[in-house]
Parts: structure tokens; sequence; C-alpha cells
């Protein structure tokens, strides 16, 4: 039996990737008494990926997500390199290294200039038919809308050029790439990677100039109740400065202090995850420190993975021009971590201007142009690949049997992490702007806003496997109380 | 399609190539053989016409089993017809496997024009074969659930 | 006349071909100016109340990827159905069921025991309560279909996503105001062989290959190496970008128009080609031999196409009493 006043859905959720819903409860005042953040998809990858050829999962991974498939793409070649125990020759991973910040460049930019972005740069309460990228483009001119345009796709013909497709590519294989660039490829690389540095910076100074400069994006990251104090988790390098492509995964608790730094097969034994009966997605949280609800504090496992928590989770950013524009965002909010959610937007762009760094840096590497495309492979094993998708950690673990055919599959994907902390902002978000029964377009797209911070990927998030990572399911009577606990 | 009521009859088709096998039926006629009656017989000029996309089509039809009779090797009126029908109902087998149907549903025969004795002893050990394997799961999924292990 | 009504919808998707409509890069300003968007949850803020608010017919033309997987899936594709003039199966989910159409492979009991564990109390349901207040989801349907299956489809332009290419003639026929005849499909009528740049002997497969068991040689034919490319069996127009890559095609773009079942047809093939060279009767070992080396005939043959195959998924065998 429901106890409600009244019941506003927000549905579809739009401008991110993927289904998802959210349904506000108001009370008799008018204010929000509770709201949740649902996700009504699945398409099952973990089920039917058993049985497959293991080098077929980069190809069959990726259509899990395309807006981020070079991710799925090469955490399953790196999980392929390990199960092989064939590490790629220098010239095979130098070509992965350009293709995925080239990836990290485009699919930042996308979702500020075309998702989340839309909401500053054309304004939070402008009519619902311009906030879009055509509304940006009227916002912001022709010419500006034009170089947004053809810097996308410049990181998307990078990810062509490398990758043999710009959406779905095909080139990683264990131990290596199936193909190499040539000469011009390269240079054409070599142009559009410098260019990419300089729209980012150009991109960083419209940040400053337009939701610096906004007064309701001062606000939002300003407000206390809108910042969450999570622990954040990233891929760092030996220096401990982000990586995209590689490294070990450092959590770092709500004050800053370390709470761990593994490699990546050991990071599955440090995450929990629990299922609820109103959504598809499955909710994970630090083990250790137990799950306690959306609630944030160092007392909550819930974390946070992305932009902001790799920020956080880094010592420094690891190229000298996003290094210094770090240095001002750590300025502008008295030092790190960063709680503030909606600093996610200037985080992105950071790692944007970042990754266009890293792909002019490896794109002049003279190794890239010889030596072998693979490395000789072992026995099919077990292996595990991780890497910092746009959105966050992702973590690919397959075991394969003598024929290399997959028998076991697990997959912890970037937004899953953040879907606890999603739900939270929702609802801060939803206490915060819902007053005495408003909920008119305007004040909902507000709501809609604490989740774009996130860039979230639902089609991503609902496939998260439980493998060997414990599972707590809470079964409840038709009251919502909890009846029993299971737990495997 | 299929009519389920009372026992189990199976429903076979059965691919038989004019030059060897269909006259291999034919003489098993003609001899008054008694074999079971639950054979649709469909002449084609050669084995080798048999196609995958046939043989997956009868099952999908209703078919409970499907026979494809051809020359022995060697005698094949085209030369080579009944060669690569053997690789194709090997493939046809493991594809059947995988999707959880049995593939003793699919047999290949050699039965030359002489050998009616032999086209009789095929179609009553097929026709068995698939009565203990009961009755196709394609008709029965057909309406409900495909997949998996029930 | 006024600009024209165009919508975008993904259903069971991975959201890439959405992507891909940015591909044709500023060609989508032409597209803007030509048309104003009604639906594209990816991109606008418009919302399911703003498209049932529509008359029906309102909109021109709708581009649906994804495939049906869920209640709201099919319940949307009605509605859409209704609101539009033109439907197009956009990609390779509302064509043919997509890489998704695996599923099929298991029941929704076997998926869910494998998401969520074994104890169905604990699983996501239908209707829940949770803190007093009713939330539900739609249901997951218990067989994966493309959108054919459930509407009736003008259009189809196929890929996994479409290419580049592709996705421009059909802004440049939609901006043009001037669309080929419904039941037109954006692809080429012929295989993948006919554009495909490399050299092909059609020698016989004596060995079959996975792509990461050897380098291939660039210039000849994937399937005279003994890769299982899926070339002869799969519509052209993207261009053979995967054999370039120096990887097999993999089928996304589905079969070519005389085809009925494609995972079928490149079986065919393969067992044309697969050989010694010679064919006799001492010849069967070694064929046989060759065909043991394959691995994940569904996979492989049936990668995009299984939900629109003639078998469509799995089954039960109930009588095991057969020996």
């Amino acid at each position: 039996m429901s106890k409600t006043v009244r019941h506003v859905s927000i549905d579809p959720i739009t401008r991110l990737e993927g289904h998802g819903r959210i349904e506000l409860f108001l009370d008799e005042s008018g204010g929000l008494a509770d709201a949740f953040f649902q996700i009504p998809e699945l398409r099952g990858f973990e089920r039917f990926c058993l049985g497959r050829q293991g080098e077929d999962m980069p190809q069959i991974t990726e259509r899990i997500c395309g807006v981020c498939p070079e991710a799925h793409h090469f955490a399953s070649t790196k999980t392929l390199d390990a199960c092989y125990a064939a590490p790629p020759p220098p010239r095979a991973k130098k070509l992965r290294e350009v293709l995925y910040n080239a990836y990290i460049f485009s699919d930042h930019l996308l979702h500020f200039y075309y998702l989340g972005g839309p909401d500053f740069l054309v304004g939070p309460y402008a009519p619902p038919q311009e906030r879009n990228i055509l509304g940006v483009i009227g916002k912001v001119g022709l010419e500006l809308g034009k170089e947004v345009i053809k810097h996308r796709g410049y990181g998307q013909r990078i990810i062509e050029l490398v990758g043999g497709r710009p959406i779905h590519p095909v080139s990683g294989i264990p131990g290596g790439q199936s193909k190499g660039i040539t000469e011009e490829e390269r240079t054409e690389i070599e142009t559009m990677a410098a260019s990419a540095v300089e729209f980012a910076q150009a991109t960083l100074d419209v940040f400053k100039g337009k939701l610096l400069e906004d007064e309701t994006f001062v606000r939002f990251a300003s407000q206390e109740s809108l910042a969450l104090p999570t622990y954040y988790m990233g891929l760092v390098d030996k220096k401990g400065a982000v990586d995209f492509y590689d490294g070990d995964v450092r959590i770092v608790a709500p004050d800053g202090s370390e709470y761990a730094q593994v490699g990546a097969s050991d990071v599955l034994a440090l995450i929990e995850e629990r299922t609820e009966p109103w959504t598809y997605v499955k909710i994970p949280y630090l083990k250790d420190v137990g799950w306690k609800g959306f609630t944030a504090g160092p007392d909550s496992g819930v974390y946070r993975v992305g932009p902001l928590a790799r920020l956080n989770a880094c010592k420094e950013i690891g190229t000298p021009l996003a290094q210094t524009e770090y240095e001002v965002f750590l300025d502008y909010f008295g030092g790190g971590p960063v709680h503030a959610t909606f600093a996610y937007h200037w985080a992105r762009l950071i790692e944007m201007l970042s990754a266009a760094e890293r792909t002019a840096a490896f794109i002049t590497d003279p190794t890239l142009m010889e030596g072998p495309l693979r490395a000789p492979l072992g026995e099919p094993g077990e292996g595990v690949g991780v890497i910092e998708a746009a959105r966050g950690t992702l973590i690919h673990h397959y075991g394969l049997d003598d024929r290399g055919l997959i028998k076991s599959v697990n997959l912890v994907v970037a937004t899953t992490h953040n879907v606890a902390a999603i739900s939270l902002s929702i609802k801060e978000m939803a206490k915060a702007v819902v007053k005495d029964g408003n909920v008119d377009q305007g004040i909902l797209n507000l709501v809609e806003m604490s989740f774009r911070n996130y860039d979230p990927c639902l089609a991503c998030a609902t496939h998260a496997l439980p493998g060997q990572m414990p599972l707590i399911v809470d079964v409840r009577g038709t009251d919502g109380a909890v009846r029993q606990r299971i737990e495997r | 399609m299929s009519d389920r009521t009372g026992p189990f009859e199976p429903k076979i088709v059965a691919f038989l190539c004019r030059w060897c096998s269909y006259a291999g039926a034919d003489l098993a006629g003609v001899s008054r053989m008694e074999y079971p009656p639950n054979v649709v017989p469909m002449r084609v000029n050669c084995s080798g016409r048999v196609d995958v996309e046939m043989v997956l089509a009868a099952i999908e039809k209703g078919a409970d089993g499907v026979l494809i009779g051809g020359c022995h090797p060697g005698d094949c009126h085209y030369v080579s017809g009944n060669y690569k029908t053997r690789r194709r109902v090997a493939l046809i087998k493991r594809a059947l496997s995988e999707i959880g149907i049995d593939p003793r549903r699919v047999h290949l025969e050699w039965i030359s024009a002489s050998e009616g004795h032999k086209f009789q002893q095929t179609i009553t050990q097929f026709t068995q074969r698939i009565r203990d394997l009961g009755p196709s799961p394609v008709p029965a999924a057909a309406g409900a659930k495909v997949g998996g292990n029930g | 006349m006024g600009k024209a009504k165009i919508g975008v919808y993904w259903a069971a998707s991975c959201g890439g071909c959405d992507c891909s409509l940015l591909e044709v890069n500023e060609q989508i300003l032409d597209v803007a100016a030509a048309a104003d968007i009604l639906l594209w949850p990816c991109a606008t803020d418009v919302k399911y109340a703003d498209l049932e608010s529509y008359k029906n017919g309102e909109i021109d033309i709708v581009l649906f990827n994804g495939a049906i997987r869920t209640a709201e899936n099919r319940e949307i594709a009605k509605l859409i159905r209704t609101k539009t003039k033109a439907l197009v199966a956009f990609g390779s989910c509302a064509h043919t069921g997509g890489v998704i159409g695996l599923a099929n492979l298991a029941t929704r009991d076997e998926i869910f025991t494998t998401v969520y564990g074994e104890q169905r109390d604990g699983w996501p349901q239908v209707s829940a309560s949770q803190n007093g207040y009713d939330l539900h989801l739609p249901e997951f349907l218990e067989t994966l279909t493309p959108l054919a299956e459930v509407v009736e489809v003008d259009y189809v332009v196929p890929g996994c996503p479409p290419p580049r290419e592709i996705v421009s003639q059909l802004f440049s026929a939609l901006v043009a105001g001037e669309l080929p005849p419904m039941g037109t499909v954006f692809a080429s009528q012929k295989n993948l062989c006919e554009e495909c740049p490399r050299e092909r002997e059609q020698e016989k497969i004596t060995r079959i290959l996975r792509p990461h068991q050897q380098e291939p040689d660039p210039e000849k034919c994937l399937l005279d190496q003994g890769f299982v490319c899926m070339g002869p069996a799969t519509r052209g127009g993207c261009g053979a970008v995967c054999p370039a890559a120096n990887m097999p095609c993999t089928g996304c773009a589905g079969p070519t128009e005389s085809i009925t079942d494609q995972g079928a047809a490149m079986l065919n093939t393969l067992a044309s080609l697969v050989g010694t060279g010679e064919e006799g009767e001492d010849q069967l070992d070694a064929e046989d031999a060759i065909l043991a080396q394959l691995d994940d005939i569904i996979g492989t043959f049936y990668r995009f196409g299984l939900a629109t195959s003639l078998l469509r998924g799995r089954y039960h065998e109930q009588n095991r009493t057969a020996r």
C-alpha cells in the first residue's frame, strides 16, 4: 500500500547514455518526501558472453556501450593480454594509448557540449527545446559550434585510423593490435592532436567564462548539501599521476587519506554489491566500510569514480598544461579532495586537456611506427584488465578454457560504482529545489542536472557481474521492510 | 501445425537424392518392404542441393527429425556433391548442439539405388531414434519460452 | 511546406547508433536547419508525456535503434508507430536483434540468476515497495525481438552502427525531402566481398584460424587464409573497414536480400570451402579435423542475427531416453 501525497515522474531522464527514470514523492507541504533513481534496462551480457571465444570479447563487450566502446574494447583486450600472458609490444601499446586518449578527449567533449553542458551553456532556465547542442551552437555562435563539431570529429577520426572504425573499433587483439598506421595517418593524427590541445584549453576558457560566472552554477558548486564527502577511486601510475590506460587502483577516503592502492586483480575483493527490487542496476560499495544506506561520509561505503574522483584519488595530473589547470581548480575549492558534485564538469575538462596532451605526446613517439604489432601468446588462462573509462574505473575479468573460450566472466563497470552517489545527489537536489509543490519542467530539469554531473552511462551500469564478488540481497515484505538478508 | 494428442508419432523429413537414395526408396517400395510411415520424402537432384537453411527450416516448421540420403562417396552423379553435404551436416550438428537441440535429430546416410533394404533399415532405425528422443523441442517452444535449461 | 519533423529513439541499445548520427560532422547542421527534432532522449529533453501528446502521424520519420527487450521498449515502439508517418529500423539491434540477441541463448530466469544470484525474492520486480512507496519496472521479456516483430517498419538502415556514408545518404535524402520508396534498405544490395579490396583466389580452407592465432597477409582474402569472415553472407555498404583493419567481417549489416538465415548461408559457404585440395573418401578424416578447429558456431555465425535466424535461440530437450 503506498503512502504518497503526490507522485511526479521524470520519464525518461534525458541527455545521458541509457534509460533511467526519477520518481519524486512530495509530502503535504509540497516539499520532497522521497526520491528514487530507477534504471529500467538490462540486456544480460554477463550471461551470453559465456561460451564465446575470448578474442571476440573486445568486439562483443564494446556493444555494452556505443558512447564508450573503446573503454570496454581495451579493458577486454588488456584482460586477454593477461589471460594469454602476452603484454603487447611497445608499438602496439603506444598505438592503443593514442587511440585511448583520443577517446577520452572525444567522450568528455561530447558530454560538455552535447549532454550535460547545455544546462549551463544555454542556461538552466532556458526552454527545453533549446537545452541541447543546437541551443548551445545558437548561444556560443556558429564559429565555435563548428569548432566543437570539428574537434569531436578529430577524436573520432583518430579512433578510426588506429582502431579501424570510429564507433566499435576492431583492432584490439590478445597481445597487440591488428594493424598499425601509415606515416600519412601519423601526420594527420599529429595535426589533429595539436589542435585538440588548443581546443581543450579554449573549452576551459568557455567553462570559466560561462559556468564560473553563472550564478546557478556557483551556487550549486558551493552548496554544502550538494557536496558529498564520499570515498574516491581512480587509476594512477607509479608516480601517483592520473592514468587513463593503465596503473594501480587508488582509493582515498573523504579526508583525502589513502584508503587503498592495489593492482587490478585485487580491487574486486574490496567491493561488495547489493540488489534492490526497484531497479535493474546493482549497487556496489566498499565492503570493509559497509553499506549504511544512501549516505556519504567516512563511515559509509559509498564511493565515486570518474573525473572528480580521479582528480581526488591522484597526486598529480601527469601532463603540464592540465596540471596548471588542476592547481587553479584546487585553489578555487580550497584544496582537495573536492566534494562538490558540480565540480565534475570542471574536472572533466581538465581531463579532456590532459587526454589531448597525451595523444599529442604519444603520436610523436618513434616506436609507434616500427617493430612487431603482436606478442607471442602463451596458453589461455585467467586474467584481469583495468582501465579508466571516461565515466570511471572499468574492470574486466575472464577465465578462458584450454580452447580459449570464456568459461567465466566478471565485469565491474564505471557508472555502476556511481549509482549510490547518483541516487544521493538526485535526492539532495530534489530536497533543495522542490518547494511548495512546484514541479514545473525547469525545477525538474534542475533535479536532472544533479545526475548529469556524473555523465552516466546506464547501459554500462546494468552490466556489473557478481562473479566472485559478494552479493547482498534484502528480501522485503510488501510494506518495504526487510524480512531477510541473503548473502552470497 | 503439429498434433500432439495421443502417443508421439515422429514427423520426419527426408531429403533424398534422385540418383541414389530416392531410387533406393523406390526399390524398397516395389519390393514391398515395410517401414514406418513417418517420413515425408523430398526428392532433390543431389544431396549436395540440401543446404543448411533447408534443414533448419524443416526443423523450424515442425520436423522432429531430418534425414538426408545421398550417394556413397565416390558415386555421386555430380562427382562431389555428397562431400559438401557431409561437411554441412557436421556443421549443422554442431550448431544444433549449441542451441540445445539434440544433433542426432539430423542424420546423413549413404544409400545407393540398389539398397532398398538399407533404405528400409535406415528409416526404421531413425524413426525409432526420434521416437526415443521425443518431440522436437522447437514446436513445443513455439509461442512460449525460447531458451535455456528450463 | 515547413520544416520536416524527425525523431530518434533507442530501445535496448548501446547508444552507438545515436552517436553514429553525429559522425556526419557538420552535415548535422543541415539536418537541424531542415528539420525539427521532436524526440531524441540522448540529445534533447523531450519526455514520454510530450511524445504521447503529439498527434498521430505528426512526426514525419523516426530513426528507431535498439531491440525490443522489455515491455517498455515494446510499448514505446507501438506508441512511436502511431505518432510517425515513417519508421526506420536503424542499426543492427532494431534490424536483426543485434549482438544482444545472443541473450536468447538463455531464459530470463537464467539471465537473472547470473546477474542477481539465485534468490528470486531478491530479484528486481515489476512492482516493488520501498519506504512505503510503489515503484515499477518494465518486464524483461522472455525473448528479444527486432523492431519489425512488434510494429510495421518502413525502412532499414543496417550496421552496428550504420557507417558514416550511409547515414550521410539518409540525411541528404531527408534534407532534400526525397526519401526513396518505402521498403528501401540503406545498404548495398551485394555482399561485402564485392567491395572488399583483398585478393580472392577461392582457395580451399585447409586450416581454420582465429584472428589472434596468426597475423594475416594484408592483401589476400581472409577466408582464403582460413579466417572465418562473414563477408559472403553480409551486406556491403560499409567500405569493408574491418577487413581493412586486418579483422574478419563479423556480419553486423545482416544478410543480403536473397538469404533468409545469415548464419546458415555462411555455414554453407564454409562447408564448400573447407577441404584439403582434393575430394575423396580418403580425405574425409582430414576434412573432419579442419572442421573441428571451429569453436563457438553460434557466436561466430549468428553473432548479430540470432534473434532473426530460423531457430532464434536455445531449446531444451525434454526426453532423454535415447542413447
